[in-house]
């Protein structure tokens, strides 16, 4: 018996002692930082649901006082004019270092609140997909888990390894019989076909763990060129006791390669969860072939760009010039709105 | 909402069992998948997939303690997903912590596969803990199945981190001794 046995062994102890032993519970102070969605959190989840993000940045200016977020926005002079924002005139000065006593106005576009995961039927063992009943296969000794998207036989390439999917109901262990593929255009080290036996449909299956060393390597390996597609830009800031979510719509793609992308010497950093990143703006990103559906690129205030493409967060660092510079010229030359969420015709406060 | 309740909503299908076990026992999972995983973003996954296995194991199970099912069930998501190489390379919350403390017992070997299956072990460590005493088992269970740090222990407990630390090593080394005494192989 090893180390890890023994742990084992002790998850199946006596209920009263496991509640005997119930540590006490400690509220934590919110996070407001980006919250990844990962393809195990869809599995109970059909919806696909937008990475919740809040931009927090704490800073303690001269004035002694902490702020929840320092709304570091552009200040030089627009180069776009709005007629239905004034955002020159009132956006918050990042020089002043300080919280503006006028607030940034934006336009208010009023949308409904989604449902929460919460709200969400959960199926039944028999009503699951494939992918979602054995969520978890080896491949080549790397350890791949199941999103909820298919891909069409058109886009599965060469045959990698006959597999065995596992999954659970309650506590038992389930196993499957499939054989994997890679996945035309894709790194066989970040995603797979699997073909279950006795099904002609192909899931696809993400390596969680692979770790680019360069942003270059990093779209190499996904073909984002030709796999990806941008959504809205989205920054948030803390005034009057509340967040402002503002979103723009009108950031041209080629922005986004130029200001984020180009860098292909950008180291990656292999301690992600070691660092406390705050996004200060995220573009929502898509990549269809591999079923993700409005997750997240950010910049973060001191230099880096990250995602959570693959499940888990990587990092790369771009430097700070970069990252300022665009989200300023976001903040600068695209239309923004004030999200404000409603629920049955009732504004939900941050 | 009381566990019989939320039980009774498992077994006739209604999603309000979900809502209703992550508002009781959400926190409890976090402290438990964090604590192993170092990760709040990987624990909360722990938690959606927890709550998944659940929903599919009750009917049939009629769990005795449903903290205690959820609890278990969110431990072994969690140890099974630190067991991917990154989840240790990133450091892995306290597990790596805890796995060296527990060298010092055992062997390190892996030829007894299959292992956690064995009932007797399973008694026979149940004995032992039932051998501890109520303050020295709470501390060794926090420590080894929930995985919480010495300061934590020492804060919920309100004693010493010294304190934690010396009862732990006398645990161990008393652990040693019943298992070798048992005859299981270590």
């Amino acid at each position: 018996m090893n180390e890890k046995d023994f742990l084992k062994i002790l998850g199946k102890t006596d209920s009263k002692y496991i509640e005997e032993a119930s540590p006490t519970l400690k509220p934590r102070k919110k996070r407001t930082h980006i919250v990844w969605l990962s393809a195990a959190a869809c599995i109970g989840s059909v919806i696909i649901t937008a990475v919740a993000f809040h931009t927090g940045i704490f800073y303690k200016p001269s004035d002694g006082n902490i702020y929840t977020q320092k709304p570091s926005v552009g200040t030089h002079e627009s180069n776009k004019t709005n007629s239905n924002t004034d955002k020159t005139d009132t956006k918050p000065n990042k020089d002043t270092d300080k919280i503006p006593e006028q607030s940034a106005k934006w336009p208010i576009k009023r949308v409904p609140a989604e449902s929460s995961a919460e709200k969400v039927p959960v199926p039944k063992w028999e009503d699951l997909t494939l992918a979602q009943k054995y969520p978890t296969v080896q491949i080549n000794d790397m350890e791949f888990s199941g999103q909820n998207a298919k891909l069409t036989k058109q886009t599965v390439g060469r045959e990698l390894a006959d597999v065995t999917a596992t999954g659970f109901i309650g506590e038992a262990e389930k196993k499957a019989d499939a054989t994997a593929y890679a996945v035309i255009g894709i790194d066989e080290r970040c995603a797979a076909a699997i073909k279950f036996d006795g099904s002609e449909e192909y899931y696809v299956y993400i390596n969680s763990y692979y770790l680019p060393s360069t942003l270059g390597e990093f779209t190499d390996a996904l073909s984002l060129e030709e796999n990806i597609e941008f959504g809205a830009a989205s920054y948030s800031y803390f005034e009057n006791g509340a967040y402002k979510n503002i979103e723009f719509n009108d950031l041209d793609d080629s922005v986004i390669w130029d200001m984020l992308l180009s860098d292909r010497d950008a180291k990656s950093i292999d301690n992600y969860d070691s660092h406390d990143f705050t996004a200060e703006m995220t573009v929502g990103v898509s990549i269809p072939l591999l079923g993700y559906e409005n997750i997240a690129l950010s910049v973060t205030e001191d230099g880096y760009l990250i995602t959570n493409i693959l499940n888990t967060g990587k990092a790369f660092f771009i430097g700070k010039e970069k990252t300022e510079k665009f989200t300023d010229y976001v903040i600068d030359n695209c239309t923004g709105y004030e999200i404000v969420y409603v629920s049955d015709g009732e504004e939900i406060p941050e | 909402m009381e566990d019989a309740q939320i039980i009774k909503l498992f077994s006739e299908r209604d999603e309000l069992a979900l809502k209703e076990t992550r508002l009781k026992y959400g926190g409890y999972c976090m402290i438990i998948a964090r604590n192993i995983l170092g990760s709040e973003e990987d624990a909360e996954e722990c938690i959606n997939d927890a709550l998944i296995r659940l929903w599919n194991a009750i009917p049939p199970h009629n769990p005795k303690s449903l903290q205690a099912m959820i609890g278990k069930i969110t431990r072994n998501i969690a140890l099974n997903r630190y067991d991917s190489s990154n989840a240790k390379k990133r450091g892995g919350g306290q597990t790596e912590l805890v796995l060296n403390e527990l060298t010092e017992c055992f062997a390190s070997t892996d030829n007894t596969r299959n292992i956690a299956d064995s009932l007797d072990i399973q008694k026979a460590i149940s004995r032992f803990l039932k051998s501890l005493k109520t303050q020295n088992r709470i501390i060794f269970m926090q420590r080894y199945w929930y995985l919480c740090s010495v300061k934590e222990i020492s804060q919920n407990l309100s004693v010493s981190e010294s304190k934690v630390k010396m009862t732990l090593m006398r645990i161990r080394g008393r652990l040693k001794e019943f298992l070798e005494k048992e005859g299981i192989d270590i």
